[in-house]
């Protein structure tokens, strides 16, 4: 239609200035992001290929805030999940409204206030959250999806949030990121560890040495995809790069994090100092300035600057597939080990549970 | 009062229980003498450190480790417990369900963490029930009951108005500095090593 036309001719002058010229791009762009199984477009797709890394190379540059909503909604597939989806927006946000108690429900009433976002976004923020947890009741809510759509409410109407947030859980994340055992997440955190050895060993010598382990801290960075971390510019930037190129992004987003503030982390001697300046590496978010943090500045340029630099232009996603498939089936130990350790707890305090039987049912519940 | 880095022991603390029951306010009222001022939920953990003297005249730092509520993040904070030798383990006296999960949280900490961790039962959001006592949901009695039974400190506190909180951090370092100090003593006694080495080996048979 007409508003759509308008919208990828200035999303197109946009890319050109970003990128210099390209001619005849439109058709391309539109074939894109209308059937988007851009792996698939035969003779075309050497010229699809072209586009896009054009189409990466300007999202890298900052996309302009007016035409932000737009190319999110566009390059993430939100727009995909829209057209293959049985239901519409305006029943699953009925259905949202109806089952207000479930866990997931109350969860999502608890975490409205305590979002951060202005007034006018509470509602708009509440249907998408209870919408997705009707969409897909095994996930349900998780915590961070509330920073992730207040984020994008700040430039997409409603529903283009939903269809985004269907997108970066279903599509751009890996399986297992926002669900109840979070393996995915878990598998990711030991492959950033792997990257943080391979690209900067001398940080990952020191993490080691004081037995600094950022893993809560890194699964903030990773779960909440930086919005919750870093400046709202730097954040915004970031979800350009991770709403387009996908979940890769976000490994060479906090390696530059670590790699820009190397300096500052390798004279932290304790978790603490390395914990406080992790949890916001470029500067405050909310909080009052912490005065031991003497920050240099970084713009939002040189964080993704770094982040597809020279540094890391080794840096190959089919690598991190492999490495991934491994940290994957360490995790799956990992539980396997957990669970025998649990299973021998509960032998070792079996004796005070027969006593009062309500125990050993509570205890069941709780490690199933 | 004594210096961030002048101290005798360190002890590492963690604070737990199902979201929204106020740790994270609990956490800063206890740091920071005041309420956060944007509230957001915590995901993985947030941290902070208290350097305290305790009556027996040593001088304490706790390392204070507040985690996520929402259940699916055990998976990654659990981890984190080990070696914590003291917890506040934090329910909301509006809202018996948070009260329910305290006997899970307590066995997840057992489990998870030093074994004779030092566990210190908190009934948050107090000043509700003083506003309003129909708001309160969770008797005193039932849950200093709950307490006895599974050998944990006890109060009832209110982050918004700072009653008891740091009543409830003295409490619960200075047990820990009593159980640690026991263990010390009775360690450094020749004549209960061979005992203690019989204790262990059993512990680990029982299973």
């Amino acid at each position: 239609d007409k508003v759509q036309d308008d919208v990828l001719e200035a999303f197109e002058r946009w890319r050109r200035t970003a990128d210099g010229e390209h001619h005849g791009i439109k058709y391309r762009l539109k074939t894109m992001f209308f059937s988007r199984q851009a792996n698939d477009a035969g003779p075309f797709q050497p010229l699809l290929d072209l586009f896009m890394e054009g189409l990466t190379t300007a999202i890298r540059s900052g996309i302009p805030s007016t035409l932000r909503g737009t190319v999110w909604f566009l390059c993430s597939g939100g727009l995909s999940k829209r057209r293959q989806s049985s239901k519409s927006y305006e029943d699953l946000v009925r259905e949202g409204h109806c089952a207000k108690n479930t866990v997931a429900a109350r969860t999502i009433a608890n975490d409205l206030p305590r979002t951060g976002c202005e007034e006018n976004l509470i509602s708009p923020l509440e249907n998408v959250l209870l919408a997705y947890a009707v969409r897909n009741p095994v996930i349900g809510y998780c915590q961070s999806m509330n920073f992730i759509v207040a984020t994008f409410l700040l430039y997409c109407c409603e529903e283009h949030a939903f269809w985004m947030l269907c997108s970066v859980i279903e599509e751009i994340m890996p399986v297992g990121y926002y669900t109840e055992d979070l393996r995915g997440l878990r598998s990711d955190l030991h492959v950033f560890n792997w990257c943080i050895e391979q690209y900067l060993p001398q940080l990952y010598q020191h993490f080691c040495r004081n037995a600094i382990d950022a893993a809560p801290i890194f699964m903030n960075w990773f779960l909440c995809l930086f919005v919750n971390t870093l400046p709202p510019e730097h954040a915004h930037r970031a979800l350009d790069c991770t709403l387009h190129e996908g979940h890769k992004a976000l490994f060479r987003i906090g390696l530059s994090i670590l790699a820009l503030r190397q300096k500052e982390l390798l004279s932290t001697t304790n978790v603490v100092e390395a914990y406080s300046f992790l949890r916001q590496p470029f500067g405050e978010m909310q909080r009052a300035p912490s005065e031991e943090l003497n920050f240099v500045e970084i713009t939002p340029k040189q964080m993704l600057d770094a982040a597809y630099g020279p540094l890391f232009k080794n840096f190959r996603s089919a690598q991190i597939a492999k490495i991934r498939e491994m940290c994957v089936a360490r995790v799956q130990a990992e539980d396997e080990q957990a669970a025998a350790r649990k299973k021998a707890w509960a032998a070792q305090n079996a004796k005070p549970a027969t006593e009062e039987p309500t125990v050993s049912r509570h205890f069941r519940l709780g490690f199933r | 009062m004594i210096g961030e880095e002048d101290y005798d022991h360190l002890y590492k603390l963690v604070l737990v229980g199902d979201a929204t029951v106020g740790k994270t306010h609990i956490l800063s009222r206890y740091i920071k003498g005041t309420l956060p001022k944007a509230p957001t939920a915590t995901i993985g953990v947030e941290f902070a450190t208290r350097t305290v003297s305790l009556d027996a005249g040593c001088a304490v730092k706790a390392q204070i480790w507040d985690t996520a509520g929402q259940e699916r993040y055990r998976a990654i904070t659990s981890a984190h417990y080990r070696r914590a030798v003291g917890a506040l383990l934090v329910y909301d006296i509006t809202k018996p369900a948070t009260f329910k999960s305290c006997q899970r949280w307590m066995e997840e900490l057992r489990s998870n963490a030093e074994p004779d961790i030092v566990i210190m039962l908190v009934g948050n959001k107090v000043d509700l029930a003083e506003k309003n006592p129909g708001d309160r949901q969770v008797d005193f009695d039932a849950a200093a009951d709950f307490a006895s039974q599974q050998g944990l400190l006890f109060e009832e506190a209110s982050a918004v108005t700072g009653a008891n909180i740091k009543l409830c951090f003295d409490k619960l370092l200075k047990e820990i500095y009593n159980t640690t100090q026991h263990r010390r003593d009775r360690e450094d006694d020749p004549t209960n090593n061979f005992q203690l080495q019989g204790r262990s080996s059993q512990t680990e048979c029982a299973c």
